[in-house]
């Protein structure tokens, strides 16, 4: 019997000791319980506690704010530490859209590295610093959006013309009423969500006529109309996301849409690019991806070296050279994260490529032309000789253009060219242009 | 009027009275200070009455049973009380019961510790109650009067084993979906013979099988719900009915079983813990629930070598439980409970696999559905119920490997039981299977030739041979007990260790092929 | 045979207890030490540590033109927010009898269920509820205001 006590007493003081130290480590020693411990309010000691941000249309329970305790609903005047200071201004208020909707991660985790989604079996880590505004691909969507050169000349025509005399956009520019009363001129920054006045230019001039002195005299004038339609793509294009537009831009000139489908458009041989922001890094092969393991290195190595990182793939590499405009086109894929969004959420741009057939990309020819077919026949139409693949004919070149009639031309789009890469188009209305 | 205060003063004496009286109605037999006082505490007491008032001392020693049973017990009341508190937050629809997981991992307080606790004890269980088994059947407890017992326990073990199976659909991550789809694609193997045999139209065991344990044709909400039915209420009810029924027998059947020499071969012990029996007319001379089969506290002997259950019986069984706590905390501080991504139908694991307990299956499915998933486990638990009714012996009852063959015989048994389930692996590993060789092959050749098979033949070849060879039915079970304990162990770490995406054969994980 | 020569202690004695049995009453008493605590520990988890709703405290911008003493009622939240010149207040529209939400009257607010009715600054005229609505803690910031639902303040307490 004395063997048994023996037994008992010490099981049971193991058993007393483990209790306690799990009881010490979970009400004294978490991580977020010695952050808050550090923080200070107007009215003393913040207290501790679990904080959480609720979203019932979204679906999130987010609790990033048990450490991150300023960028919660309500919270005022937080200070004692750098982590619980309040979030940057942004479009969005974080208390009421939580975290995870716009940064990815995991909202329901309280450890620093489970909330930040960079642990084994969970498929959306946190984006990196540098590509946090991929994020409002979440809900987002650009519309009308033209191929690089064309948007450098919209972004250019803008800056050129001036109006940031008047109009502030992405916090930068306009002017303050010198007898008070707000801003000159209204904020651009969100005319692609919101939309605008499509007779601004006409009652702009009417204005001027008017004015006998002041702004509206001097530093408004005439425009043109090429001018006019490229400060059209420019108001189309505001999403208070400049960087996120421009990588579109990026994008539509590299004729990704020839082979991948985005939003139900595109073509077949690749898949479909529509969530390719949300593949699961834990399942990609990293072994030859230079830098961090994240998504957007992975697509920036898939983009230099498609078979690299995909065995057997068939993909051309992109016809990018530039560092900037690759780092752009992986960021833009990182975007492509849509999900499924309540009713009450979904932001009018979606509402209008969704239900309204609005098209992601303007509907010019040099932009069709980059979106669906550069990836393959080159950015001047020269064609494209890769070492691996079948070289892409040429179809820019002038004695080729001189002999190929219009009809021609349109056919072989409409109907690609049996045998051979060349998809047809047909299917796609209104491409044909 | 002098009536009326005299009432009064009995009201309040009443009154103050009252607490101690409280105590004395409770516990009406006192400090258990002397040993009738602690026969009736344990026979009275509604909890404990299940427990014989006296207990043999060598039931008591640590090497006749290792306090399996008891560790087995006490590793299910922890599941039990877990597993309730667990059910305040756990929410049993797809998607949300993962969300709730997720909860109480990072919110609930010490939701964490009682998740892992959950899990961990479960496992515990499962290893104990095999354990427990294999100490049952080397001691040979199972022989007469306690063959019923022997197939309650086997009915314990089955449902042991479904609990665990169901429990690990309900965290609905890509582990529980995939291995549940496994299991149930197991329970429906029956079909690959009378797909065979072009019977299926007529008799489909499979079909029925599914739709009963999943509810419709594939793992959802409907197998989920059913699941949680049965693992928080059906099967736990079960449990404990057959759990009464166990321990019943075993008062029944006079105790554990122990050696006919037991007695003399108890040390002496010290003078003062054993008295003298029958010293006083005895306060009661008959008890109706005392009249028990067998060969212990019989009457016209005194109960020496026995000693009052109320402490040493009780420390004992404290002791093992206090053990079993100590061992599953130690593991839930130390390791988190698995939970991995959502469950996603369309993404499955590669490898998909069973619970640990069924990867041996898993093995043997891997080179026939039916042979493997129902086949060699229903030879398997028929010839575990048989045991006792073709071992009539009585030679060796209560001794570790007693009876003809000993340790010698289970030592080469194990040696034959691991070398022949390698060779067979290994032959199937390195040189593929029938179908690799013969492509035509009809499938009912496969289901009677595969290594699970050739497998149990060579067991059973061994047994015979033993039964022969020692004259002994005792020796033939020696055998092929530990021929399939090694197989199922050998069985078990290959699907554990060495199987990798495509159930293809790998040395280690770092082997393994990225997608 | 049981009866032995030397005299014998029976069994209905108490057994002789030369000292107190440490070990066992120290192991019995770790024991009992070692499930309590697990008993309490298990007994804290039906109380949730964090409430699957939103947060008590929320942020509103008020519109431009709310005359004062109009009441304005942020969409989703039992509050009603008033303004003038000397500040902001906010007043629970949780009727304090049995937790219907009030609605504004002409004359402060009036309670649909049992016909309690308010004043415009929360006082009792008539009905059953038996305190007055509490004024919420409001905090200006700026262009918004935030309300914490879960805080009271005196009555008649106006933030600029």
């Amino acid at each position: 019997m004395r063997k048994n006590k023996l037994l008992l007493l010490i099981s049971s003081a193991g058993a007393l000791a483990l209790l306690v130290w799990a009881a010490v480590e979970e009400n004294f020693l978490r991580e977020w319980r010695r952050i808050q411990a550090q923080g200070r309010t107007e009215e003393g000691p913040l207290r501790v506690q679990l904080r959480q941000i609720v979203n019932r249309g979204l679906g999130t329970k987010d609790r990033c704010v048990s450490c991150h305790v300023a960028m919660g609903p309500g919270e005022q005047g937080v200070g004692g530490a750098p982590l619980l200071k309040p979030h940057k201004p942004v479009v969005h208020d974080p208390a009421e859209f939580g975290c995870t909707v716009c940064h990815g991660g995991q909202g329901q985790a309280t450890e620093k590295a489970d909330a930040h989604g960079r642990v084994a079996f969970w498929p959306e880590p946190m984006l990196e610093k540098e590509t946090t505004y991929a994020g409002c691909g979440t809900c987002h969507i650009t519309l009308g959006v033209p191929e690089k050169n064309r948007m450098k000349a919209a972004v250019a025509a803008f800056e050129r013309l001036d109006c940031l005399a008047c109009h502030r956009v992405d916090g930068r520019g306009g002017t303050i009423r010198p007898g008070g009363g707000g801003m000159e001129g209204p904020d651009l920054s969100r005319t692609g969500i919101t939309g605008y006045d499509p007779e601004w230019y006409a009652k702009h001039l009417a204005k001027r006529a008017e004015a006998k002195s002041g702004p509206w005299r001097d530093a408004f004038g005439p425009i043109s109309p090429l001018d006019l339609a490229l400060l059209r793509v420019y108001l189309d294009t505001r999403m208070a996301a400049p960087g996120w537009v421009e990588a579109k831009s990026v994008f539509l000139s590299s004729g990704c849409l020839g082979c991948h489908k985005l939003s139900g458009v595109g073509g077949d041989e690749g898949p479909d690019l529509t969530l390719a922001g949300l593949k699961d890094p834990g399942r990609l092969d990293f072994t030859h991806v230079a830098g961090k393991p994240v998504l957007e290195n992975w697509f920036r190595e898939h983009l230099l070296a498609p078979a690299s990182v995909v065995v057997g793939s068939q993909m051309p590499p992109a016809a990018v050279l530039e560092e900037r405009e690759l780092a752009q086109l992986a960021f833009f894929t990182l975007s492509l994260r849509r999900r499924q969004l309540n009713d009450a959420y979904v932001p009018r741009d979606r509402m209008l490529a969704t239900r309204f057939g609005r098209r992601e990309f303007a509907r010019d020819g040099a932009t069709l032309y980059g979106a669906f077919c550069a990836g393959c026949h080159g950015d001047d139409g020269l064609g494209r000789r890769l070492p691996g693949h079948v070289s892409f004919p040429s179809v820019a070149n002038p004695d080729f253009l001189e002999i190929a009639s219009e009809e021609f031309l349109k056919e072989n789009i409409r109907q690609g060219r049996p045998g051979r890469r060349m998809p047809g188009w047909l299917k796609e209305d209104g491409l044909t242009e | 009027m002098a009536q009326a205060s005299d009432a009064l003063q009995e009201f309040v004496t009443n009154l103050r009275k009252a607490p101690k009286r409280i105590l004395e109605t409770a516990f009406r037999t006192g400090l258990p200070s002397t040993d009738r006082a602690r026969s009736t505490f344990v026979f009275g007491n509604v909890f404990l009455h299940l427990h014989a008032v006296r207990t043999h001392r060598w039931s008591l020693r640590w090497t006749t049973t290792l306090g399996l049973g008891i560790a087995t017990a006490a590793a299910f009341l922890i599941t039990l009380v877990t597993g309730v508190m667990l059910m305040f937050y756990y929410k049993p629809y797809p998607d949300v019961a993962y969300e709730s997981m997720k909860d109480i991992h990072f919110v609930v307080p010490t939701g964490r510790l009682i998740r892992n606790l959950h899990r961990w004890a479960a496992q515990v269980m499962v290893i104990t109650v095999i354990l427990h088994m294999a100490r049952t059947f080397y001691t040979a407890a199972y022989r007469k009067p306690r063959e019923f017992n022997w197939l309650i326990g086997i009915a314990l073990l089955v449902v042991t084993l479904a609990l665990s199976f169901t429990g690990y659909l309900l965290p609905w991550d890509q582990l529980a979906y995939w291995a549940i789809t496994i299991g149930a694609n197991i329970a429906e193997s029956p079909r690959e013979v009378t797909d065979a045999l072009g019977l299926t139209e007529y008799f489909d065991p499979r079909g029925l099988q599914k739709l009963l344990l999943l509810g419709s044709d594939e793992v959802g909400e409907e197998a989920l719900i059913r699941f949680y039915l049965l693992h928080v209420m059906l099967l736990p009810l079960v449990l404990a009915a057959l759990l009464a029924v166990h321990f019943w027998r075993v008062r029944k059947d006079g105790g554990l079983a122990k050696p006919a020499d037991a007695d003399a071969r108890l040390a002496a012990r010290r003078e003062q813990e054993t008295y003298p029996v029958f010293t006083e007319a005895p306060v009661k001379t008959y008890h109706l629930a005392a009249i028990v089969r067998g060969r212990t506290p019989a009457v016209g002997k005194g109960p020496e070598n026995t000693v009052p259950s109320m402490p040493h019986l009780f420390y004992a069984e404290l002791g093992v439980t206090m053990l079993t706590l100590l061992v599953c905390l130690a593991l839930s501080v130390v390791a988190d409970a698995p939970l991995k991504e959502l469950a996603n139908p369309n993404v499955p694991e590669n490898p998909a696999k069973a619970p640990w307990y069924f990867l041996g299956v898993q093995e043997l499915v891997s080179y026939s559905a039916f042979m493997g998933g129902i086949g060699i486990p229903l030879i398997a638990l028929l010839g575990l119920a048989l045991i006792p009714y073709l071992d009539r012996e009585t030679a060796g009852t209560g001794e570790w490997f007693g009876g003809a063959g000993g340790w010698r015989l289970v030592r080469f048994s194990a040696v034959l039981g691991t070398g022949a389930a390698v060779i067979i692996e290994a032959v199937a590993i390195r040189f593929g299977w029938l179908r690799e060789w013969f492509p035509d092959i009809p499938q009912l050749v496969v289901t009677a030739v595969n290594p699970g098979t050739l497998l149990t033949l060579v067991y059973a070849a061994c047994s015979v041979w033993c039964v022969k060879r020692f004259q002994s039915a005792r020796a033939g079970a020696l055998a092929l007990f530990t021929c399939f304990l090694c197989g199922f162990v050998v069985l078990t770490v290959i699907g554990t260790y060495f199987r990798g995406p495509n159930w293809e054969f790998y040395w280690s994980p770092a082997d393994w092929p990225k997608h | 045979m049981t009866i032995q020569a030397k005299p014998q202690r029976s069994r209905l004695d108490p057994a002789p207890v030369p000292r107190r049995d440490w070990l066992g009453l120290s192991a019995l008493g770790t024991m009992a030490g070692a499930l309590l605590f697990g008993l309490i520990g298990l007994l804290r988890l039906p109380k949730a540590a964090v409430l699957a709703s939103p947060s008590k405290r929320f942020r509103v911008e008020l519109p431009q033109a709310l005359a004062p003493g109009e009441a304005f009622l942020p969409p989703g939240r039992n509050v009603a927010i008033f303004r003038d010149e000397q500040g902001v207040w906010a007043i629970s529209t949780v009727c304090t009898h049995l937790g219907c939400v009030v609605r504004p009257a002409a004359d402060g607010f009036e309670c649909p269920c049992h016909g309690s009715r308010f004043r415009s600054d929360g006082t009792v005229t008539r009905g059953p509820a038996p305190r007055p609505l509490p004024w919420l803690k409001v905090i200006t910031t700026g262009d918004a205001v935030i309300v914490d639902e879960a805080a009271a303040v005196p009555q008649g307490t106006k933030v600029a």
